[in-house]
């Protein structure tokens, strides 16, 4: 796969992860919600204040994780790659290459 | 119990200051601090970027707070608590879903037009669909924010009609006098340090207080106001039995979703914060501390709304709906005296302040940067400055003019610029970055079809036309959202698409090719990558249900 696939397949499923574990919240009430407390509080209620922006921490740093390592890399070697197959190359950054 | 249509000033319990100095100092004293951060950072203004973008430098943590106190708002403190005091919990998953919005940003195209080099999506909205397209999304812009700014100045106005006892129309033009101010001083380097202060302010003005008061209610939990009020839940769930109830249907929250999750998405002034990350990779960090503070932030303020209600049924207290806003000094009054009080006064400052000057500098970014090179006048990097200081006195002017016949609540205004920015800008933003296929034709058409449908079926403007649920949702204004969004990117991809194939038209997507390769961080090698047309039409086709379900009767 290439890699600005596997990118948009990332981000785009990363997005719909967060919308998901935000959402958990209100689908627990709509389909049913589990009837358990956590420190006190309904389940959906906990989940809408602390579970869901932790998990959506967690689902953050997976996705950080894997954009700073493995697209991050993969985008160094074809920078390289473009810049060896470059006969007359220019020297020097071009624009936005030393923001990354 | 007394009559839930007595007004402020007949209820049992106090509503003001009744000793003053204190509080006023305590004010003071941060507008003092506020101005000296803008004064000694007047020095690093030396071009548009230093004013706009702070010259790119601010690291994930400064940026983290900045972008939590710029995102929260005053509303945080008194529109967000009347709205959980009035339609409890579903409120909070309307909130809950507005936290989405800054990772979505960061994710859906913070870092790639960070890398880029953009000051506002207008910025981009130039570079990738042409100059028409800019006018188009810069006017979106100074739309939206004079709209978000309106509410912050209203409820500004309103503290220091309650502080101070001045008439509306004075409290309007100090605030705005003093707001101008410190944002003309240092632009985005000022506001930057500011709006990261600011958030500190806000947090502990809610958390510290709230202690207090969730101690004397008798929670356990009293020193984490966060998650320490769950012993209260029982004696909640008889007083208020229905305060846990989710209440709505699903389209309800789906429509949430839509507003309070895609329309921060186009927020300029959210975007504009990512845009002054000292680079891509602190940009990314940035979401790692807005979630930890504004989490932090925003349970402690359900605390709030829930120590609200909670004491109210306790006392068998009733306050008339206008007055919702002012629960938290209302709490603060009845549990810690007028001194905390004035504290908490000075973190609810602070969020509108934070707010407000955000969507100053978005306002005059797109103004003094976007207008005039869509116009390309021949001005020097000094005259955009220039234009960029008169920018943001322009805009506190207009705004605290329209703000003299305000709204009946607070919020309203605020969530009318999400449904507008989720059907007008969000769709050309997020489909311009990760599709080459759409064009200037989609992107002009789908905005104005988005703008238009918002504001023709929202309650605001032609009030014989609607959509939605009646009562509170259609009244928010946000119900048209289930319309306008899906007809926006229907319009998006089936405009961009027919473009292609009228030669006359001249649309061709190996045009965009450089401006993609370099906004993702590739080599312009000659691959043409997004290229497909095939995501595009499926989530064409994922809007049609959408649509159908909009607008079947609520």
């Amino acid at each position: 796969m290439q890699t600005h696939t596997k990118e948009a397949l990332a981000s785009m499923i990363a997005a719909l992860a967060l919308i998901g574990v935000i959402h958990a919240g209100i689908w627990f009430t709509i389909f049913g919600t589990p009837d358990f407390t956590v420190l006190g509080f309904p389940f959906h209620y906990f989940w809408l204040v602390a579970g869901g922006p932790i998990a959506m921490f967690v689902l953050y740093w997976i996705y950080y994780q894997y954009v700073t390592t493995s697209i991050m890399e993969e985008k160094q070697q074809l920078k390289q790659a473009a810049a060896d197959a470059e006969t007359t190359g220019e020297v020097g950054a071009e624009p936005g290459d030393s923001d990354d | 119990m007394i009559n839930p249509l007595q007004q402020a000033g007949e209820y049992p319990f106090q509503e003001t200051f009744q000793e003053l100095a204190i509080p006023i100092l305590i004010i003071l004293a941060t507008f003092v601090v506020y101005y000296g951060i803008s004064y000694y950072m007047k020095n690093r203004i030396k071009g548009t970027d230093d004013y706009m973008v702070a010259g790119r430098t601010i690291g994930p943590f400064v940026n983290g707070s900045a972008i939590s106190a710029t995102w929260e708002s005053l509303a945080t403190f008194m529109g967000v608590v009347a709205l959980m005091v009035q339609v409890q919990i579903p409120f909070l998953a309307v909130w809950t879903n507005f936290l989405l919005s800054i990772p979505l940003i960061v994710i859906l195209y913070g870092q790639t037009l960070r890398r880029l080099g953009s000051y506002t999506p207008a910025t981009f909205c130039k570079d990738r669909y042409g100059n028409t397209m800019s006018v188009v999304m810069a006017l979106l812009i100074v739309f939206v924010m004079l709209m978000y700014a309106l509410g912050q100045f209203i409820g500004l106005a309103q503290i220091a009609e309650i502080l101070f006892g001045w008439d509306y129309t004075l409290s309007l033009f100090v605030i705005a006098a003093l707001v101008t101010g410190y944002v003309v001083i240092a632009g985005m380097w000022g506001v930057s340090y500011n709006s990261a202060l600011q958030f500190w302010i806000m947090l502990t003005a809610a958390f510290i207080p709230m202690m207090f008061v969730l101690n004397q209610l008798g929670s356990s939990g009293w020193f984490f106001p966060p998650l320490g009020y769950g012993d209260l839940v029982p004696e909640m769930e008889q007083t208020n039995p229905g305060f846990f109830d989710m209440t709505f249907d699903t389209r309800w929250y789906f429509a949430m979703f839509l507003a309070m999750a895609l329309g921060p998405i186009g927020m300029p002034h959210l975007a504009q914060r990512i845009f002054t990350s000292r680079d891509v990779e602190a940009g990314r960090k940035t979401v790692f501390w807005f979630v930890v503070v504004t989490g932090l932030m925003f349970a402690t303020i359900y605390s709030v709304a829930f120590a609200g209600v909670y004491w109210l049924g306790q006392e068998g207290y009733e306050v008339a709906e206008a007055d919702f806003d002012k629960m938290i000094f209302y709490l603060n009054f009845a549990f810690s005296g007028d001194t905390v009080t004035g504290y908490v006064v000075a973190g609810a400052i602070a969020g509108g302040l934070s707010t407000v000057s955000g969507h100053m500098l978005a306002i005059s970014a797109a103004v003094a940067n976007d207008i005039t090179e869509a116009f390309e006048l021949d001005i020097t990097e000094d005259r955009k400055t220039q234009f960029g200081y008169a920018s943001v006195i322009g805009a506190g002017l207009v705004v605290a003019l329209i703000a003299l016949s305000p709204p009946a609540f607070l919020v309203v205004s605020i969530l009318w610029a999400f449904a507008v920015s989720a059907a007008a800008i969000t769709p050309t933003i997020v489909l311009g970055v990760w599709s080459a296929r759409v064009n200037r034709y989609g992107a002009i058409a789908s905005s104005i079809v988005g703008f238009f449908t918002v504001v023709i079926l929202s309650p605001h403007a032609l009030g014989g036309i609607g959509a939605g649920a009646e009562g509170l949702t259609a009244d928010l204004g946000i119900d048209a959202i289930m319309i306008a969004f899906p007809l926006s990117i229907l319009t998006f991809v089936g405009v961009s698409l027919a473009a292609e194939r009228i030669d006359s038209l001249d649309v061709d997507p190996a045009d965009n090719r450089s401006l993609i390769n370099e906004m993702h961080g590739y080599p312009d090698d000659g691959t043409e990558r997004f290229n497909s047309a095939m995501p595009l039409i499926a989530l064409a086709v994922l809007m049609l249900p959408i649509l159908w379900w909009g607008i079947q009767p609520w």
